[in-house]
């Protein structure tokens, strides 16, 4: 029985696919599998999600459930009912972006997610610039894959931020 | 934000009040929908006898057809992404919503002009229907999968769980009776909500919501097309039909940014008008007939110290313009 749901993310350097993969631990989904994209699908997994962060791959998004997408860059086409998500760092009309991304002199790092009728935000004591798209896109896939953006954002706050150095899926 | 969309709903707004005025002030005399005026009031108010009142449909139907044009055609021509549901929800029942509590303010009216009775619904009668419409919305923001996590500018993203919908229900009903209260001289609640309007613009701009952008800006047309005519001297008054649809509007604006809390600072006149009322009323209990305010609501305390009208306006705004300010810089910067 397939009960498992693979979450297939392509990113060059697997960044992304950390983060998610870190959301969905501290969120507690253990029926979800993150993994990079292209990996074969195992036996016990159903094709759930893909998030086409750099849209290599996307031409393969008809075979899952969900895509997310960036916004400026979406290729491939979503299925028929297929639920089709974007993301921006520049463009409002994606359904999720973010907003105000200030540091502070001790370096701590604060944006706004906002879309689809939410807008939180997110507080890090550390961060490199990249950390902000790469978390903007992890959390519109946890988002898009049931998660509540409450927890999403608990997650995003409190995840032990070597996300720099968390490892690459 | 669209800054087409969100600049023609506020023209739109505009123009249709102002335009509307010029056919429903002579309407409104001519089917004597003149306000009678409370004898509690301060005396000189007796001269506004006769202003007819329920001008408030004026704004209704500006800020309605600003927002019935400009909002689907923004969300089709803009070519969003279709995961929008909650935001929809959050732009359709805010509007509704404000139509509810509009439409009680005309049961109350009606009573008050029709009747010729001074005071129109019960206090009971306003506050179950109330409850009712503020319920409604709430509902359909849990139904369309609203979070319980909202945004405290200074202090970050907080999640109230249940909590968040008891306060809520309290404070959207509490809200539309402190913005009721505002109105009681010409001018001052459409010119304190002009600027509570422009500052959720301005807000909605910062953090890129078009939908609530577009609707602040045809509440912000609304009101200042309304003070064309509602500005000392008055030609028409609001009525609670229109005070309790902008109520209404504040409250669809604050929870359509995630952000109820700022309803507070950014509304700080309406707070004040709501407090004074409940501070004289306790106070006058507890020491058994004696005032803390020469009258309340506070802005008649201001008149009976030899305030005029528009004096009361232009400080009542400014407040709201340092408080407005202040919220943003919050929004902005907060860490």
């Amino acid at each position: 029985m397939r009960s498992v749901k693979l979450i297939a993310v392509s990113d060059p350097n697997g960044m992304i696919g950390s983060i998610l993969k870190k959301i969905m631990d501290l969120c507690g989904r253990t029926n979800c599998r993150v993994a990079p994209a292209g990996e074969p699908l195992r036996p016990e997994e159903v094709p759930y999600l893909l998030l086409a962060g750099t849209g290599e791959f996307a031409d393969a998004a008809g075979k899952f459930q969900k895509y997310v997408a960036p916004y400026e860059n979406q290729k491939g086409s979503p299925g028929p009912n297929q639920c089709f998500v974007t993301y921006s760092m520049e463009d409002d009309r994606a359904d999720y972006t973010v907003k105000n991304i200030r540091r502070s002199p001790d370096g701590q790092m604060t944006f706004e997610i906002v879309g689809a009728g939410v807008i939180g935000r997110v507080k890090r004591n550390s961060g490199q610039a990249e950390f902000v798209e790469q978390a903007l896109a992890a959390a519109a896939a946890a988002m898009t894959a049931g998660i509540s953006f409450a927890e999403v954002l608990d997650a995003l706050n409190t995840m032990p931020l070597q996300a720099e150095s968390v490892v690459p899926t | 934000m669209n800054s087409v969309w969100t600049m023609a709903a506020a023209v739109i707004s505009f123009g249709v009040t102002g335009l509307l005025g010029k056919w429903m002030v002579p309407f409104l005399h001519k089917i004597n929908f003149g306000q009678t005026i409370r004898e509690v009031g301060p005396r000189w108010h007796q001269k506004k006898n006769g202003t007819p009142t329920m001008g408030g449909f004026m704004f209704i139907i500006g800020i309605f057809v600003a927002a019935a044009i400009c909002l689907p055609l923004f969300y089709v021509l803009s070519e969003r992404s279709s995961l929008d549901m909650l935001m929809r929800t959050k732009l359709v029942s805010g509007l509704l919503m404000a139509l509810g509590f509009g439409a009680i303010g005309f049961f109350d009216d009606y009573i008050k002009v029709v009747k010729k009775r001074n005071l129109g619904l019960n206090v009971k009668q306003k506050l179950i229907l109330q409850f009712l419409v503020a319920g409604a919305y709430l509902y359909s923001l849990y139904l369309a999968g609203a979070s319980t996590l909202t945004m405290i500018p200074l202090v970050g993203s907080i999640n109230f769980g249940a909590w968040y919908w008891i306060l809520s229900f309290l404070g959207i009903v509490g809200i539309v009776n402190a913005v009721n209260f505002t109105d009681g001289i010409d001018g001052l609640n459409a010119s304190v909500t002009f600027f509570v309007s422009i500052f959720f613009l301005l807000i909605s701009g910062v953090l890129g919501v078009s939908g609530i952008g577009i609707l602040s800006a045809a509440a912000a047309g609304g009101c200042l097309g309304f003070l064309i005519w509602n500005f000392n001297p008055a030609k028409v008054f609001m009525g609670d039909t229109g005070s309790l649809f902008l109520g209404g509007m504040v409250c669809a604006l604050g929870f359509g940014l995630n952000m109820p809390i700022i309803i507070l600072p950014l509304g700080i006149i309406y707070i004040c008008e709501i407090l004074s009322v409940v501070l004289q009323v306790t106070y006058f209990k507890a020491t058994h007939g004696k005032r803390l305010f020469k009258m309340s609501p506070i802005h008649h305390h201001f008149e009976m110290c030899g305030w005029s009208e528009v004096k009361i306006c232009a400080v009542f705004s400014l407040v709201t313009i340092v408080l407005g300010a202040v919220v943003v810089w919050c929004v902005m910067v907060g860490v």
